[in-house]
């Protein structure tokens, strides 16, 4: 049937093969297998010859119902071939009528009527004008391209301005990026400072040179555009770039040797400064009243303190070498002494800086508290006699982290066992091996003394860690005594001896060495006069006059200065002085011992001395001479303008007396009473 | 010389110069009413006139002739100062504030110089007069007198005007109270306890010593009249005030 349909021409090809399918057809009954030929035949009366006017066909069939609105608007009465010719006008220009309103199935309807030339009624005729003026294109939902939202606007002038000043921030003070970055962007919109973020790394990173396409598109520098597919926002070609940002390692540089070592002396200096004016405060009446009996030792402890500070020497910046000197200044205070006042004064020196604690109104550590706290247990020692002890306590038990026992400090009695040091609270320090001669090695609270000739304590006891220990720049640590057995025996001076006969006796043996060193000493000093003393004692002054040490030092300056070393050597500077001072005080006190010395010798030894003093001015040039009987008048008459001011100011002093002579004394007449007159009160009020 | 033939020697040069009378004032009659007198380290004169210049330069003249060491120095105030082997001799009569002048013509008060420049004066016990010979005590105002014998620090003028003039009187407020033993006028303390910025100007080394000196006469009461003044926040914390500051601000 299909056949001889479409051998008739009244289906054609393309519902000649859809009805061909056997697929379909197999499965219909005869009633719609007919009703499908119908429609076939039908739709290819109109045209229908293809898929989308099968579709449009079947759309207007349904939803627009041609024939009601024909039978409306046509004047006459459409017959069926009006609605065939009306269908296939519609299909074949199906993307001239749109279908998205009722008003475009009217307008279409009307136009293809109107097309093929059926009458319109008159009523339509002023509405079918309306459908031509109409656009009935298909819009309304977003299609194809626009997924994507539009980006943010920003202003590319604030962003190149906020560029300009992060980086000059960050070279006139030369803080990170990062930070000039922040306090750049501090009171921006949070999504704004991220994109400023991205776009600046965008250029930072050289990302534009990557992409050379995108970097010679023009783009509206004013205002930040969506450009592209991608949704770039770019500069036009020639803009300046902005510098790429350092990496931070740049700004943090880490510091140079020299710049380590300027540090800890620097914080050598406020450390010794903050003892100094610990030792000023301790020293004044408030300090005594504050610490009472612990003043000396505070104070012994204090210069000690400062002493080993000033040699000890600190390797790293961060380490606390000297704050843990302090600590265990006060932690012995308190293991030693009991002293909780001690202990907190130190702690305070190692914490903050006395100045700082008084001038914010802070505590007064020198007040008397408001409620005395209860009077501590009487100690087991006298504090005042045992005071020295203590300090030699102290003095062994907290040796400088080198290892060293300070030869100042080693006195001619065996020194007692130290109390070991405490470890100071602020730092854990690890226990290491000790090298210490005493049999107990722990460290433990205070001990007892004992009978010891030295005991050396390194660093290693102490739990200073090794980057610490320095041995080469500080004075190394004494020898051991080596057993008296290992000491070579001095040669005979014996020229006697025959030579092949290597015999030799006691008698022959001179200057026989002497195990015990202070027998020795005591032996030599067992017919020493005064006037031995005297010479020693002109030699030194003779030393001291010289100023050798001084001026080798001024030499060694010249020579250092002479090099272009002088600077790099401030330290030799301080020396000098320091030499001149100590030379001029030791001067002037030898000098004094020695007149007083003379004083008291015997007539003839004065006798001689002057006979020789004699010689020695004799055998000067008459120019020294002159000079020196210069400098002797110069000096007579400093002594008299001394004594001369001296009596000035007596006389002053007995002037501004009162109940002398003078104006400032309480009268008589003031003391006797008054007559008292009295007006009437003004009311001024 | 003695004070005695030295006021003397003041008298006879004012009567030789056709000057005013010149008087003690300041501190030295009201001590003497207190029978409190020790030593004598200074002495205020005035005449209530511009007298008083004239007579500090003669008295000058005549002492630089018999000690060497005398100096005398003008300060821009215009009062004058004779130093003589330790003892100052203040000549000053020219302070006279506006505020008293006001009051005064306000109040039809007949009021001399004198009584002006008494009434521009710190405090009503600082306001009496002694003559050089020593002997009688005048107080023209008629409050000074009366506040000795009551022993209490008031003001001539409201303390509005006396203190604002002068606020080192504020911090002298508390040394002569603890010096004397003295209370202060209600009225001063609460002007003061209103206004303690005005001490914000001075010096601090005033402030700090003045308070110092309180301190050391009657610390308790020093304590209380800065509290009540409200003056804690304003000064300066020595080190010999600190403990007293704790729990203060």
């Amino acid at each position: 049937m299909i056949d001889e349909l479409y051998s008739q021409g009244r289906i054609n090809d393309y519902f000649y093969k859809k009805l061909s399918n056997p697929n379909i057809m197999l499965y219909l009954d005869d009633e719609h297998e007919q009703g499908l030929v119908e429609d076939a035949e039908y739709m290819s009366s109109i045209g229908v010859d293809d898929l989308d006017k099968e579709k449009f066909f079947h759309h207007v069939s349904l939803m627009w119902d041609v024939p009601s609105v024909l039978r409306d608007m046509a004047k006459d009465l459409p017959t069926s071939e009006d609605i065939k010719e009306v269908y296939k006008e519609l299909i074949d220009n199906k993307d001239q009528y749109g279908s998205s309103s009722i008003t475009d199935v009217f307008c279409s309807v009307a136009l293809a009527a109107r097309k093929i030339g059926i009458p319109i009624n008159s009523n339509f005729s002023d509405k079918i004008e309306e459908c031509e003026s109409v656009e009935t294109h298909k819009i309304a939902y977003p299609q194809g391209f626009a997924g994507d939202h539009m980006r943010p606007r920003y202003d590319i002038n604030k962003w190149m301005q906020a560029t300009r000043g992060i980086y000059s921030r960050m070279n006139r003070t030369g803080i990170p990026f990062h930070q000039a970055f922040d306090e750049i962007t501090s009171s921006w919109d949070k999504m704004e400072v991220l994109n400023f973020k991205y776009w600046l790394r965008f250029y930072t990173e050289g990302v534009p040179a990557k992409y050379p396409k995108l970097a010679d598109e023009k783009v509206n520098v004013k205002t930040a555009q969506y450009h592209g597919e991608n949704g770039f926002f770019l500069p036009p070609a020639g803009l300046p770039m902005p510098e790429k940002a350092k990496p931070r390692e740049d700004f943090e540089k880490k510091p140079s040797k020299t710049d380590q070592r300027e540090k800890i002396e620097i914080q050598r200096a406020k450390i010794l400064s903050r003892l100094s004016a610990a030792e000023k405060l301790l020293a004044s009446l408030d300090g005594q009243s504050f610490a009472g009996d612990d003043q000396e030792l505070m104070l012994k402890l204090l210069q000690d303190l400062k002493r080993k500070v000033q040699i000890a020497n600190k390797i790293t910046v961060k380490s606390s070498l000297f704050e843990d000197l302090i600590y265990r200044a006060g932690n012995f205070l308190k293991e030693a002494h009991d002293s909780d006042k001690g202990r907190d004064f130190f702690f305070k020196i190692a914490q903050d800086p006395f100045a700082d604690a008084m001038s914010a109104g802070g505590e007064d550590p020198f007040a008397a508290p408001a409620q005395a706290p209860a009077a501590p247990a009487a100690p087991a020692t006298d504090p005042t006699k045992d005071t020295e002890k203590a300090f030699e306590e102290l003095q062994l038990g907290m040796t400088s982290p080198s290892g060293v026992v300070d030869s100042d400090d080693k006195k001619k009695d065996p020194p007692p066992k130290p109390a070991p040091a405490p470890a100071p609270t602020q730092e854990k320090k690890p226990e290491k091996k000790t090298n210490v001669k005493n049999e107990d090695e722990s460290f433990g609270p205070p001990k007892k003394a004992s009978a010891f000739d030295d005991i050396i304590v390194t660093a290693q006891d102490l739990g200073v860690p090794e980057e610490e220990i320095n041995i080469g720049e500080a004075e190394a640590a004494p020898p051991e005594d080596k057993p008296a057995q290992n000491r070579p025996k001095l040669k005979p001076q014996a020229e006697d001896v025959p030579k092949g006969d290597l015999t030799v006796t006691e008698e022959e043996l001179t200057g026989a060495p002497d195990d015990d060193t202070d027998d020795v000493i005591e032996a030599a000093l067992d017919n020493i006069t005064i006037n031995d003393a005297i010479s020693r004692l002109e030699i030194l002054v003779g030393i001291y006059k010289k100023r050798e040490i001084s001026r080798q030092l001024s030499i060694l300056d010249i020579m250092m200065d002479q090099l272009g070393l002088s600077s790099y050597f401030p330290s030799l500077g301080e020396a000098m002085g320091k030499a001149l001072e100590s030379n001029q005080y030791i001067s002037t006190r030898l000098e004094d011992v020695l007149a007083k010395l003379k004083g008291s010798v015997e007539s003839a030894d004065a006798d001689e001395w002057m006979e020789k003093q004699k010689a020695r001015e004799d055998s000067q040039s008459p120019e020294t001479k002159a000079v020196q009987t210069d400098l002797e008048q110069k000096q007579d008459k400093e002594k008299e303008r001394k004594e001369l001011r001296k009596q000035r100011e007596n006389e002053k002093l007995e002037k501004g007396k009162p109940g002398q002579t003078g104006v400032g004394e309480r009268s008589e007449e003031l003391a006797g009473p008054a007559e008292v007159e009295q007006a009437t009160p003004i009311k001024a009020r | 010389m003695r004070i005695q033939e030295l006021l003397n020697l003041i008298s006879n040069i004012a009567k030789e110069k056709g000057l005013s009378e010149p008087f003690i004032v300041g501190g030295l009659p009201r001590d003497k009413m207190l029978s409190r007198i020790e030593e004598v380290q200074d002495i205020d004169l005035t005449t209530g006139d511009d007298s008083i210049v004239p007579l500090a330069k003669a008295i000058h003249e005549v002492l630089e002739a018999k000690y060497p060491d005398v100096s005398m120095k003008t300060f821009p105030d215009g009062h004058s100062q004779i130093t003589l082997n330790g003892m100052k001799l203040d000549f000053s009569s020219n302070f006279t504030s506006d505020d008293a002048k006001r009051i005064i013509a306000k109040n039809n008060i007949k009021a001399s110089p004198m009584i002006t420049e008494l009434l521009s004066r710190d405090f009503t016990v600082n306001s009496l007069l002694m003559d050089l010979g020593l002997s009688k005590v005048k107080d023209p105002t008629g409050m000074g007198v009366k506040d000795v014998k009551d022993k209490i620090i008031r003001t001539p003028l409201n303390p509005a005007y006396t203190l604002s003039n002068d606020p080192k009187r504020i911090i002298r407020v508390i040394y002569l109270a603890t010096k004397l033993g003295f209370e202060v006028e209600d009225e001063i303390i609460s002007f003061v306890a209103k206004n303690p910025h005005l001490v914000q100007g001075l010096k601090p080394r005033y402030i700090s010593d003045k308070i110092g000196e309180s301190l050391d006469k009657d610390p308790d009461k020093t304590v209380d009249l800065l509290t009540r003044m409200n003056l804690w926040k304003h000064i300066p914390i020595s080190q010999k005030l600190a403990p007293y500051a704790s729990g203060r601000f």
